[in-house]
C-alpha cells in the first residue's frame, strides 16, 4: 500500500538497466552476470559494457542531474528513457508505463507526447525557420497549424526569443540556438524532459546564465528534468538530486549537499569539487566510530568499518586550517609548493612529510601566501568523511 | 598462349541462343514495356520543337536568372543559345535536349528511390555498388547491341543506353547525401517520435538536396556525353550531325555540332550547379559549425 503511493510520485523508475554494445550482447551479459569485470568482458568478447545494473528512482517535478566523465555512460543512460538506445536487460517505467513493452507505434506516441529531449549539438533543422523548428514536435504529432501558432509563440517567449521567430537557424548565436532547442522540447508539454549536456557547447559565462534560466523555467513548468552534465558547479547549482556515474555504474546518488559533504566513494569525493584523500587503515572500530591510522596521524571519525580495513578519509580544502581551533588536531607542518588567487580565496598545495600527494587548502582572501612558506595544518576529525570504497 | 582449361564455346553459344530466344519470343513485350519511355521522349521532343525558339530562349534565360540572381549566367545562356540558332543547329539541339531531359527524368525516377534504399541498408549497398561500377565502365556498345536486337534500332535503345550510362552518379550521390545528414539532427528527429517516412521526407531529403542536385547535374552531363553514340542507333540530333561530319569528312559540320553539344552542356551544367549553390546557402549548413 505504502509502496504504491510512492510509485505514483515517481516519474521514472529504472531497475537493473544494463547495456552492452556489440554484436552478441546476450552472451556478454552472461559473463557479466557470472561476476566478470567490465574489463574482462571487453577483453574476452570485444563487447563494451555501457551501463552495468543501473537502478534509480526519479521523483516527479525534480531536476535530476546525471554526472560523470565522458564515457561514464551518462548519455547512454538518458537515451534509455526514450529508448533511443535499447537496453540489454532491465526495467524502465516512466509515469507508470513500462517503456520496454511498448510497440513501435506506442513508442512513437510516447516520444511525441510524454518525453522530449534537448541535445548538446542542438539538432535543430537548418532548413527551417526558428518558428518552424519550435513547431516541429507539434507538427509531427499532427496538431493543426492554427493551434500550433499560439503554443509556439508562448514557448518562444518563455525562452525570451519571441523576436527571432522568422529568422533562420544559422543567423542565431550558440546560446540562442540552445534556447530554441529548449523551446522546441517544451512546446510539446512533455512530462519528462531529457537534457543531454545542453549547455556543453556554450562558453562558461553563458553556461552559468543559462543554468539559472533552466532552473527558473523548470520551476514554472514543473516538468521532470533529467539533466546530464560533466560540470559539477552546474550540477550543484540546479540539481534536486545528483547521480554520479563512473564506468557505467552509479557511484553515488543523493542531494548535492549530501554528495559534497558525505560522498559515498573515493571517486564521488574527488569528482565533486576539490578534495584531499588521506589513505589509512582502521585500527579500532566501535559503535559508529572508527579510529583510522594514517601517515598524518590517528583520527577518530564517524562511520562503520571493520578493524584492519584499508580506508580513505576525505577532507575538503576549506576544512584545512593553518590555525588551531576548537576540536582541530594538528596534521603537521607543510611547505607551500603552489599558490593561486581565486578571487574569493587563495588556493594552495602543501607538501607534508609522510604524505605523497600534496594537500589542497583554501586560505582567506586577504591572507597572502608565497610558495616556499611553511604552514602548520590543522583539521577537525568531524570534517573528515570515512570512505570504504 | 594461355592453355585452354575448359571449352567456353558452349557458354557463348548459350548466351547468344538465349538472347535470340528472348528477341524471338519476348521482343514485342519488351517493346510494349518500353513504350511509355518512347512516349515521354517523343512528347518532350515535340514540345521543344513546337515551341518558338525565342520562347525557349526566354525560358532558359529566366531560369538562369532565377538560379543566380545575377546577369552573368543569363548572358552566357543567351549567347550559347544564339550560337545554336545561328549555326543552324536549333532543331538538332532540341532533339538532343529532349533525349537528355527524358533520360534525366527517367534516371531521377529510378535512381532516387534506389539511392534511398541503399542508404538504409549496408547489404543493399554492397550489391548495388558493383552493379553501378559495371554500368559506368562497361563499354556502351556491349549493351547497345542486345538492346538494338530486342527493340530494333531507334530511339528506345538510344534512350536506354543513355539512362544506363547516366544514372549511376545520381544513385551514388543520393545514397551519399542521405547518409551524410548530421546524425545529431536525425537523432533529435527520432526523439520527437517521427516515423521513418517523416524523417526521410522532412529531414533527410531536404538536407541532402544539394548533394542530390549535384547528382542530377552529373546525370545531365553524362547523358550529353552519350549523344553521339546514341545517334549511331537512330537518336538523331546533334550527335547525328557529328556522325555525318565524320562520315563525309566534313570537319566543319562535325566541329560545329560538337561545339553545339558543348554549349548545351555548359548551359545545363551552370544552371543546375547554381541551383545547388542556392539550396546549399538556404540550408545554411551552419548547424554543424
Amino acid at each position: 500500500m505504502n509502496e504504491k503511493k510512492q510509485d505514483t510520485d515517481l516519474a521514472i523508475r529504472m531497475r537493473g538497466v544494463t547495456k552492452i554494445f556489440g554484436d552478441d550482447p546476450k552472451s556478454a551479459l552472461e559473463l557479466l552476470r557470472a561476476g566478470k569485470t567490465k574489463t574482462e568482458v571487453q577483453a574476452e568478447t570485444n563487447h563494451v559494457v555501457g551501463l552495468d545494473n543501473v537502478s534509480l528512482d526519479i521523483a516527479r517535478g525534480q531536476i535530476f542531474v546525471v554526472m560523470g566523465l565522458s564515457g561514464s555512460g551518462k548519455s547512454t543512460l538518458i537515451r534509455h528513457v526514450n529508448r533511443l538506445i535499447e537496453p540489454t536487460a532491465g526495467e524502465i517505467i516512466v509515469e507508470g508505463t513500462d517503456v520496454l513493452k511498448m510497440s513501435l507505434e506506442e513508442l512513437r506516441t510516447y516520444r511525441r507526447n510524454s518525453v522530449a529531449m534537448v541535445f548538446q549539438k542542438f539538432g535543430l533543422l537548418p532548413h527551417r525557420s526558428v518558428i518552424d523548428n519550435v513547431a516541429y514536435g507539434l507538427e509531427v504529432r499532427g496538431v493543426p497549424k492554427a493551434e500550433r501558432r499560439p503554443r509556439v509563440e508562448k514557448a518562444l517567449d518563455m525562452v525570451g526569443l519571441g523576436h527571432t521567430a522568422l529568422r533562420r537557424i544559422d543567423e542565431l548565436s550558440g546560446g540562442q540556438r540552445q534556447r530554441i532547442a529548449l523551446a522546441r522540447a517544451l512546446v510539446v508539454e512533455p512530462s519528462v524532459l531529457l537534457l543531454d549536456e545542453p549547455l556543453g557547447a556554450l562558453d562558461l559565462k553563458l553556461r552559468r546564465q543559462m543554468q539559472e534560466e533552466l532552473k527558473a523555467i523548470q520551476k514554472r513548468v514543473g516538468t521532470t528534468f533529467v539533466h546530464v552534465t560533466h560540470d559539477q558547479e552546474e550540477a550543484m547549482a540546479i540539481a534536486d538530486v545528483i547521480v554520479v556515474m563512473n564506468e557505467g555504474s552509479i557511484e553515488d546518488q543523493g542531494t548535492p549537499e549530501r554528495i559534497y559533504l558525505q560522498p559515498a566513494s573515493r571517486f564521488a569525493a574527488n569528482f565533486m569539487g576539490d578534495n584531499n584523500l588521506i589513505e589509512g587503515r582502521v585500527t579500532q572500530s566501535e559503535a559508529g566510530k572508527v579510529r583510522v591510522t594514517t601517515p598524518l596521524g590517528d583520527f577518530l571519525v564517524a562511520g562503520e568499518a571493520e578493524s584492519g580495513a584499508s580506508v580513505a578519509l576525505s577532507l575538503r580544502p576549506e576544512h584545512l586550517h593553518p590555525e588551531t581551533g576548537d576540536g582541530r588536531v594538528a596534521l603537521g607542518e607543510g611547505k607551500v609548493i603552489e599558490a593561486g588567487f581565486f578571487g574569493t580565496h587563495h588556493q594552495c598545495s602543501v607538501a607534508l612529510e609522510g604524505h605523497d600527494v600534496p594537500l589542497k587548502l583554501r586560505l582567506p582572501q586577504k591572507r597572502l601566501v608565497q610558495p616556499g612558506e611553511t604552514l602548520p595544518l590543522h583539521a577537525d576529525p568531524a570534517d573528515m568523511v570515512l570512505l570504504t570504497r | 598462349m594461355f592453355p585452354e582449361i575448359i571449352d567456353t564455346r558452349p557458354w557463348r553459344r548459350a548466351i547468344d541462343d538465349s538472347l535470340n530466344w528472348v528477341v524471338r519470343n519476348w521482343g514485342d513485350e519488351f517493346e510494349a514495356a518500353a513504350y511509355p519511355l518512347l512516349m515521354l521522349l517523343n512528347f518532350i521532343e515535340d514540345v521543344l520543337i513546337a515551341t518558338p525558339w525565342w520562347l525557349i530562349m526566354a525560358i532558359l534565360v529566366s531560369i538562369a536568372w532565377l538560379a543566380t540572381r545575377r546577369w552573368q549566367l543569363p548572358v552566357i545562356v543567351l549567347v550559347s543559345l544564339l550560337f545554336l540558332g545561328i549555326m543552324e543547329l536549333w532543331e538538332d539541339a532540341m532533339t538532343t535536349m529532349a533525349l537528355m531531359i527524358a533520360a534525366t527524368l527517367t534516371a531521377i525516377i529510378f535512381s532516387i528511390p534506389l539511392g534511398v534504399w541503399m542508404s538504409r541498408s549496408g547489404k543493399v549497398r554492397q550489391v548495388i555498388t558493383p552493379l553501378l561500377d559495371l554500368m559506368q565502365t562497361m563499354p556502351s556498345f556491349v549493351y547497345l547491341i542486345p538492346t538494338v536486337m530486342i527493340f530494333g534500332p531507334g530511339k528506345i535503345p538510344a534512350l536506354i543506353a543513355t539512362i544506363v550510362y547516366a544514372a549511376p552518379p545520381l544513385v551514388r550521390l543520393t545514397d551519399l547525401g542521405l547518409r551524410s545528414v548530421d546524425p545529431a539532427v536525425m537523432e533529435a528527429s527520432r526523439a520527437f517520435g517521427t516515423t521513418p517516412s517523416q524523417r526521410l521526407f522532412g529531414v533527410q531529403i531536404p538536407l541532402s538536396l544539394p548533394t542530390i542536385l549535384a547528382g542530377v547535374n552529373q546525370t545531365t552531363m553524362m547523358a550529353l556525353a552519350m549523344v553521339v553514340i546514341a545517334s549511331m542507333i537512330g537518336a538523331g540530333g546533334l550527335g547525328y550531325q557529328v556522325l555525318q561530319g565524320i562520315g563525309r569528312l566534313e570537319v566543319s559540320r562535325g566541329l560545329f555540332a560538337g561545339l553545339g553539344i558543348v554549349v548545351l552542356a555548359i548551359v545545363f551544367d551552370r544552371i543546375t550547379q547554381s541551383f545547388g549553390k542556392q539550396l546549399q546557402a538556404k540550408i545554411g549548413l551552419a548547424e554543424t559549425r
